[in-house]
């Protein structure tokens, strides 16, 4: 073997024990949440209320509190994301302003999630008097995930196929028709990856709602608008501040558990949905 | 500069080529003589690309490849086991379709391979460069810009520029896909006399597309056909004269169209 | 103008509107105090609620824990990505992208009970401290946290360095690693340093892992490069005392100032990475 290959296969096998680490590295979070969190699961830590202030008991309310937010932000955010990108995909023409709104969008989408929280907090908590509550908390969410949906949906768009356009336009499409039965139909997994990835994001939050939309007992599930709600995210993080109470953390790692399978399955379906739509727009 | 100790050929005996267990080329028999011009020839799909990077084991990289038979470079068996690959594509150079220049200045570019390969070489660089330039009538229009970015070249300086680039490194066989198929007239005319006077201290095997350049330039022909060899010969002959019905259709009346 | 086109265009302005207002937001609620103290809120060391605001702490907490998951992450990330895009298979390649998108994904409080229930204990434990809140700690989780980011956007700017680079260094006689040193890497350098850039705004913004576990000491240690040292970041002393003065008084408004900062020095960071990406994209 000459001095070259040698070189070679070592410096490979260097960077393939980097690689190794990285992977190993995340594997063993996963394997830490699982090892810690399996055991607090069963059927009543998903069912019931959870009690003794999060020391017993279930995770119910916790759950349906995340879901509600998280689909509400998507609920919000999805009509002004697909029509802000079908505006500048349909309707601006200027490359520059595209560059400039594409620009804007990246920034905010790498924002810290805090400040979405204090700013969103005094126009929509104190501005609309909306105070500290779920209806709060989802248009925080649904600003923080917009550059999110935004972005997903506008890649998908812009890989449609020109000729499914063209037929679009050779039959005299209204660019309503045109919307409503080609592009969005077409771009249909894109517009799934964007969805899924948003939910992901917004499940994934405490930063942005922990002052601005929850609570952490007394209430179970919101009745008016303006009602704060228990979240997963906030669950964890004051049970995981109670280093003492061991039985508190156990909780803990078993609503991290949920919740991290809750963001992985959200992932996974968006990273299904990407590839098909890849195939979709290669045939 | 130049002096070229055992000069090479290169030959293949009954050899294959297939991507992905399908057959791209089979049959493969065929000498490539010293210090001459080898014309590659063929309809395009015909896997002219293929049998020229086969040459200098370009494919490696390329998963699914896979080649059999005999394939001697220099009377050695580049596929064999054991064999130092690198030190084959410094013997064979490759020059490009598209002019491929690094985003570097023109004098890094050419010196992109000394610097890596012959590094001990460093104080006689400007000397090298400098003949390489000279070698391919590109001196002139570079000597008082040699550290500006090579982008600002045109394109067939750029090409000629990556051939200086191969020259360097004192290949004894270049091999050229297509080297003027991205040029206009008057580059595509420069780069055809570089190879006229190449061939006076090179082996040469040309791909191309253009019957017409193949017929000024290329001693010998090679022309390629539904994943075969189809004919074979010296170039006048194969024009004049061709023995099966399918060569002198293709030759001879692509050639007509070209000039019409 | 038809229907269609106005309402695409009302969400358009929507979503240009909350970008802007976020910015002016910022700005005009930190106005009290940027304008009563100055560049004292800058420079000042001290932060008493209700008396005086120095944001210095909290800014040196934020760039020692960005700067130390950078120093921890870099060789892992980088060296993960050249393996990655050059040695693996395409098939392979795509399973360690799914797999760091994935991971790109768990939630920072995750991260969070991580941090507080084993990795704080563990720095504790193996360094010998009275407590494992450190900015070392915060910086080993933040390391962790943006590892698949910088990662995968690294291989991306390695991978979209153009075939015929390669193929002309191969058919120039040169090896694999030299083909890869001198012409993929220079090639990719500069989406290299905008994914780093990226990972940095990532790490920097990010609030609750580093608020568990970064001691929430308003102070600059001393020495000041003391790894072992408690300290603050100005997320997570935005997310620590944002619920107390929530809406109005002196010390929302330096809350706020704070959070300008912080919006600045991402903004900043973001926009270079996405700028040296735009290359690659």
């Amino acid at each position: 073997m000459s001095q070259e290959e040698l070189l070679e296969k070592f410096v490979r096998g260097f960077l393939g024990i980097l690689s190794l680490l990285a992977i190993s590295l995340l594997l063993l979070i996963l394997g830490a949440v699982f090892w810690q969190g399996a055991p607090a699961i069963d059927w009543e830590f998903l069912t019931q209320a959870s009690s003794d202030f999060g020391a017993s008991g279930g995770i119910l309310y916790q759950t349906a509190g995340t879901l509600i937010l998280m689909t509400g932000a998507v609920a919000v955010a999805l009509p002004v994301a697909l029509g802000t990108a079908l505006f500048q995909t349909e309707y601006l023409k200027s490359d520059r302003l595209k560059k400039i709104s594409r620009n804007l969008f990246y920034s905010l989408n790498g924002m810290p999630t805090i400040l979405f929280g204090l700013v969103g907090y005094m126009v929509f908590g104190v501005y609309l008097e909306a105070g500290v509550s779920w209806l709060t908390g989802t248009l925080i969410l649904a600003v923080m995930i917009l550059p999110t949906l935004q972005v997903s949906f506008q890649q998908a768009v812009e890989a449609l196929p020109e000729k499914y356009r063209d037929a679009g336009m050779a039959l005299g499409l209204s660019p309503v028709a045109m919307t409503c039965s080609i592009i969005i139909p077409q771009s249909l997994f894109g517009i799934i990856t964007g969805v899924l990835l948003g939910l992901a994001r917004a499940a994934g939050e405490t930063a942005a709602i922990m002052f601005t939309a929850t609570t952490f007992s007394g209430v179970l599930l919101p009745r008016t608008w303006t009602d704060p709600v228990p979240t997963l995210q906030t669950h964890i993080l004051v049970l995981a501040q109670e280093a003492l109470n061991p039985k508190a953390v156990a909780q803990a790692w078993g609503a991290g558990l949920v919740l991290l399978s809750l963001t992985f399955i959200l992932i996974a379906g968006a990273l299904f949905c990407r590839s098909r739509m890849r195939m979709e727009s290669e045939r | 500069m130049n002096k070229i100790s055992p000069l090479a050929a290169m030959e293949m005996q009954g050899a294959s080529i297939s991507y992905n267990g399908k057959p791209v080329l089979e049959g493969l028999d065929f000498l490539i003589s010293e210090k001459k011009v080898t014309g590659i020839v063929g309809p395009s799909g015909s896997g002219k690309s293929t049998l020229l990077r086969t040459l200098c084991r370009m494919n490696d990289r390329v998963p699914g490849f896979h080649v059999q038979g005999r394939i001697r470079v220099g009377g050695k068996d580049i596929y064999e086991k054991g064999m130092d690959v690198y030190h084959l594509r410094r013997k064979v150079g490759m020059v490009f379709q598209s002019p491929c220049v690094f985003p570097k200045s023109i004098f890094e570019n050419v010196v992109f391979a000394l610097k890596r390969l012959r590094p001990h070489l460093k104080n006689e660089f400007a000397h090298i460069a400098e003949q390489a330039f000279r070698e391919v009538f590109l001196w002139e229009e570079v000597k008082d810009r040699l550290h500006k970015p090579a982008s600002i070249l045109s394109l067939g300086q750029q090409q000629r520029l990556a051939i200086a680039r191969s020259l360097v490194i004192q290949p004894e066989i270049l091999l050229m896909d297509e080297p003027t198929s991205s040029l206009d007239p008057e580059s595509s005319e420069a780069i055809e006399e570089l190879i006229a006077e190449l061939k006076t201290r090179h082996t040469i095997a040309l791909v191309t597309h253009n019957l017409s350049q193949a017929k000024r330039v290329a001693d010998d022909l090679i022309f390629l056909r539904q994943g075969r060899i189809w004919e074979s010969g010296p170039t006048a002959r194969m024009f004049e004269n061709p023995s099966r019905p399918e060569t002198r259709d293709y030759l001879i009346r692509r050639t007509d169209l070209e000039f019409a | 103008m038809d229907f269609f086109r106005i309402s695409t265009a009302f969400m358009a302005l929507i979503s240009l509107v909350l970008i802007a207002g976020l910015f002016a937001f910022l700005v005009l609620q930190s106005a009290p105090v940027l304008a009563g103290q100055q560049w004292s809120f800058l420079l000042g060391q001290d932060w008493w609620a209700g008396e005086v605001y120095g944001a210095l702490p909290m800014i040196y907490g934020s760039l020692m824990v960005t700067g130390v998951a950078l120093v921890m992450v870099l060789p892992v990330a980088i060296g993960g990505a050249v393996f990655t895009s050059e040695f693996l298979s395409p098939n392979q390649r795509l399973w360690v992208k799914a797999m760091m998108e994935l991971f790109a994904g768990i939630p920072g409080i995750i991260y969070g009970l991580l941090g507080v229930a084993l990795l704080a204990g563990w720095v504790k434990d193996s360094f010998g401290l009275i407590d494992g809140n450190t900015i070392l700690t915060a910086g080993l989780l933040l390391g962790i946290m943006i590892l698949p980011t910088i990662l995968t956007l690294s291989e991306d700017a390695l991978h979209a360095v153009p075939g015929q680079y390669r193929d002309t260094s191969l058919s120039l006689g040169l090896t694999k690693l030299q083909m890869i040193k001198s012409a993929v890497i220079p090639v990719a350098l500069p989406g290299i340093a905008g994914a780093i850039f990226l990972g940095l705004g990532r790490a920097m913004g990010e609030t609750i892992a580093v608020m568990l576990v970064i001691g929430g000491l308003d102070k600059i240690a001393e020495p000041w490069y003391d790894l072992f040292a408690p300290a603050q970041s100005i997320a997570s002393k935005l997310g620590r005392e944002a619920a107390e003065a929530i809406g109005s008084g002196q010390q929302w408004s330096a809350l706020m100032a704070l959070g300008l900062i912080l919006f600045l020095l991402v903004m900043i960071l973001t926009f270079m990475g996405n700028l040296l990406l735009k290359r690659v994209r």
